[in-house]
């Protein structure tokens, strides 16, 4: 326990105020329209999404705000789209141009080191294009999320984002072979908070590497714990098709069985692997949160205090991931509300000066390129 | 007079303080501690309702007033859920139901059928040729001998007319016995196929009539924009859950774009039947083909029908010496 100044005031918790009841309605129209649009409305309803559960989220008897623009969101995406994919797609080209100009089998080098030049710009674009995406997608997110009318404001630019979000822990997993991953994750998230900013206050993050260690530590173990029933189960239909296989009559109905014990094989694969990355990583982000949103500041005005159980996490990715299985999709409205309430229910803040003097800093401007690169990495989130 | 408790702010800043809404005929009325001011409804700028999300309702100078009561607000508008709305609502997410369900079932390979009918011929044909190099990239060369190649090409040219229709000849490796017909009218048929129908040149003529049936209906194309819609919805459905339920949507994809391929092979079926008869070949040649086919592959087992991308063989003779009998063929 310390005994800094800010612990001794009382916190005061966020709070969520929705319900799986309440959302349910809106999840609905949501899923029915996408199906219906074959996916065009997906923007409209992730800004629904966004409205709804930061809007039913408040500090202070105040609640935060998104003002996301379902239009917006689809330019974004068609932009980021059509930058990335187009761009991979010229580079490509281009490769397999130069690549089929070389005469023959026999390679001239000098058209073989183009070739090798231009493949070697995939990644290079790739680096720079993403890094702007992130960047711009992180910019998005802030400004058009507010709270008591005052819109929060990213500070990085797209050099530190490449650098702290992409290059340092590609580095840092690959050297390690991901036995560090914790720091390239703790090295990101550490960039995304120290560059959030609220009436011209900048953010000074927590600093708990332990805290991120647990996270690790607890989604390796509760990731094989609740992914043992499925790998029992295809254990158990795996030997049934085998024993069937053993004592079947005829050789067609042989066949068949071996056919299915292959396709078995496969699925498993999948079946175990993917849901214990689900878990696994609901724990590990969990511990990064609180590495470092726990103690994080925001210059002179507030504390913020952020500790989630690792083992929650775990739990509620775990049994909501079953829950959604079992009724095909249709559990999905309570285990997002499940989640969010449980990502809230950890966090409190202290208020250390007067509200008085926080004043807008910047007029928010929009446009959302970069937020769906953003989701496709996983990056943000509350 | 019932109101609407929530906090005011003043554009730009944090600090707020306790306000109370109230209507007064069709202008809304803020008070404070500080004093009241009035505005006409239709000059207010008031968020939709969100279930238990934060409202919020902004002035003409630039003020806002947020609030938690949802329903006080509403009730305020006139905007109360009555029956006939609740009812209204009940009856938006029924039809809403059946038509994404109509749209599924119907639409999607409308949809699909409507987008490679706008596909250029030549990006079809380079489409084909993409396959066909995918092809020589599994197979080898072929070792047939100048008499069998002439004999395969003879037959193939009582086909033209109706589509193109190039033979190509491959030693087909592990693919075995078999003929593939690639978007734009390239036909792959393998060494072990002209082998296992050797001396039966109706057989071959069938089953080069029933890959000219895909290439006339343009179902190479055709498969790829289902598969392609088919993907796009599956993805919506279980839209961002990842992981899991990807591999499960992944499954369904297969066995719908499955379902859709079992259909084109029924058609090109009864394609070949057709085209044979007008050639003066009795269907059964096709039955016979599918039968030695069939026999010649024993080794693998049929999957389970709807984990294939054919209709059983049995069903497929049986349609045949239906429209056999039907054409007056004994």
């Amino acid at each position: 326990m310390s005994l800094s100044r800010p612990d001794a005031a009382p916190a005061k918790p966020i709070l969520f105020h929705g319900s799986t009841g309440d959302y349910f309605p809106i999840w609905l129209k949501n899923t029915l329209l996408r199906l219906a649009t074959l996916g065009i409305y997906g923007p409209w309803a992730r800004a629904n999404d966004r409205r709804y559960f930061w809007g039913a989220t408040s500090l202070d008897g105040v609640g935060f705000e998104r003002h996301d623009d379902g239009w917006k969101i689809f330019v974004g995406l068609l932009l980021s789209g059509l930058i990335l994919g187009g761009g991979v797609m010229v580079l490509q080209f281009a490769v397999m141009f130069v690549s089929s100009t070389v005469p023959g089998q026999q390679e001239s080098s000098a058209l073989g080191g183009v070739a090798v030049g231009v493949s070697l710009l995939i990644p290079l674009f790739l680096l720079v294009a993403l890094s702007y995406m992130y960047y711009k997608g992180l910019r998005y997110r802030c400004r058009v999320t507010s709270w008591r009318g005052l819109h929060f404001r990213f500070l990085g630019d797209w050099k530190g984002t490449a650098l702290n979000l992409l290059i340092a822990p590609v580095m840092v997993n690959m050297f390690s072979m991901y036995l560090l991953a914790p720091l390239g994750s703790k090295i990101s998230a550490t960039y995304l908070v120290k560059n959030i900013e609220w009436a011209g206050r900048k953010v000074h993050p927590g600093d708990d590497m332990g805290k991120i260690w647990a996270g690790l530590g607890v989604g390796l173990l509760m990731g094989v714990v609740l992914v043992a029933p499925i790998a029992v189960l295809v254990g158990l239909i795996g030997a049934a098709l085998g024993a069937g296989a053993l004592f079947a009559a005829d050789s067609m109905e042989k066949d068949q069985a071996f056919f299915m014990i292959i396709l078995v094989a496969y699925g498993s694969m999948l079946l175990i692997f993917m849901p214990f990355a689900h878990i696994f990583l609901a724990s590990f982000r969990v511990g990064v949160r609180n590495g470092v949103w726990h103690r994080a500041q925001l210059e002179g005005l507030a504390q913020l205090q952020c500790q989630l159980s690792p083992w929650r996490a775990a739990w509620i990715a775990g049994s909501s991931l079953y829950a959604t299985l079992f009724t095909l999709g249709l559990a999905r409205a309570w285990a997002k509300v499940r989640m969010w309430r449980f990502l809230v229910s950890g966090l409190s803040v202290v208020m250390l000066g007067d509200l008085a003097a926080a004043v807008a800093s910047h007029q928010p401007e929009i446009d959302a390129i970069g937020d769906g690169p953003l989701d496709d990495a996983g990056i943000g989130g509350l | 007079m019932s109101g609407v408790d929530g906090q005011l702010f003043a554009p730009g800043y944090a600090q707020s303080s306790l306000a109370r809404l109230t209507r007064k005929g069709d202008t809304l009325c803020l008070s404070t501690t500080a004093g009241e001011t009035t505005a006409p409804i239709a000059q207010l700028k008031i968020s939709p309702a969100l279930g238990a999300a934060q409202r919020r309702v902004e002035w003409p100078n630039g003020w806002v007033f947020v609030t938690f009561d949802a329903k006080g607000l509403e009730a305020l508008l006139g905007r109360a859920p009555t029956p006939a709305r609740r009812l209204a609502l009940a009856a938006a997410i029924v039809i809403g139901l059946v038509l994404t369900g109509l749209g599924l079932w119907f639409g999607l390979p409308a949809a699909a059928d409507l987008a490679a009918a706008l596909t250029p011929p030549a990006l079809e044909r380079e489409l084909g040729a993409m396959t066909v190099r995918a092809l020589e990239h599994e197979t080898k060369p072929s070792a047939a001998t100048e008499a069998q190649r002439a004999a395969a090409l003879a037959v193939a040219a009582r086909l033209q007319g109706d589509a193109p229709l190039t033979l190509v000849i491959r030693d087909g490796g592990k693919i075995g016995a078999n003929a593939l017909a690639t978007p734009g009218g390239t036909v792959v048929v393998t060494d072990q196929l002209l082998r296992l129908l050797a001396g039966d040149d109706e057989a071959l003529l069938a089953v080069l009539a029933h890959e000219q049936g895909h290439v006339a209906r343009r179902h190479g194309l055709r498969v790829m924009a289902r598969s392609a819609l088919i993907a796009l919805a599956f993805g919506v459905l279980v839209g961002d859950v990842g992981s899991l339920t990807a591999v499960v949507a992944d499954f369904g994809h297969q066995i719908a774009v499955n379902a859709y391929t079992r259909d084109f092979e029924r058609e090109a079926d009864a394609f070949a039947a057709e085209k044979l008869h007008r050639l003066g070949v009795s269907p059964l040649a096709l039955a016979r083909a599918l039968e030695k086919l069939a026999a010649n592959d024993k080794s693998h087992a049929e999957p389970p029908a709807y984990l294939s991308s054919h209709p059983p063989t049995a069903e497929r003779v049986a349609a045949l010496k239906t429209l056999a009998e039907q054409a007056g063929y004994k």
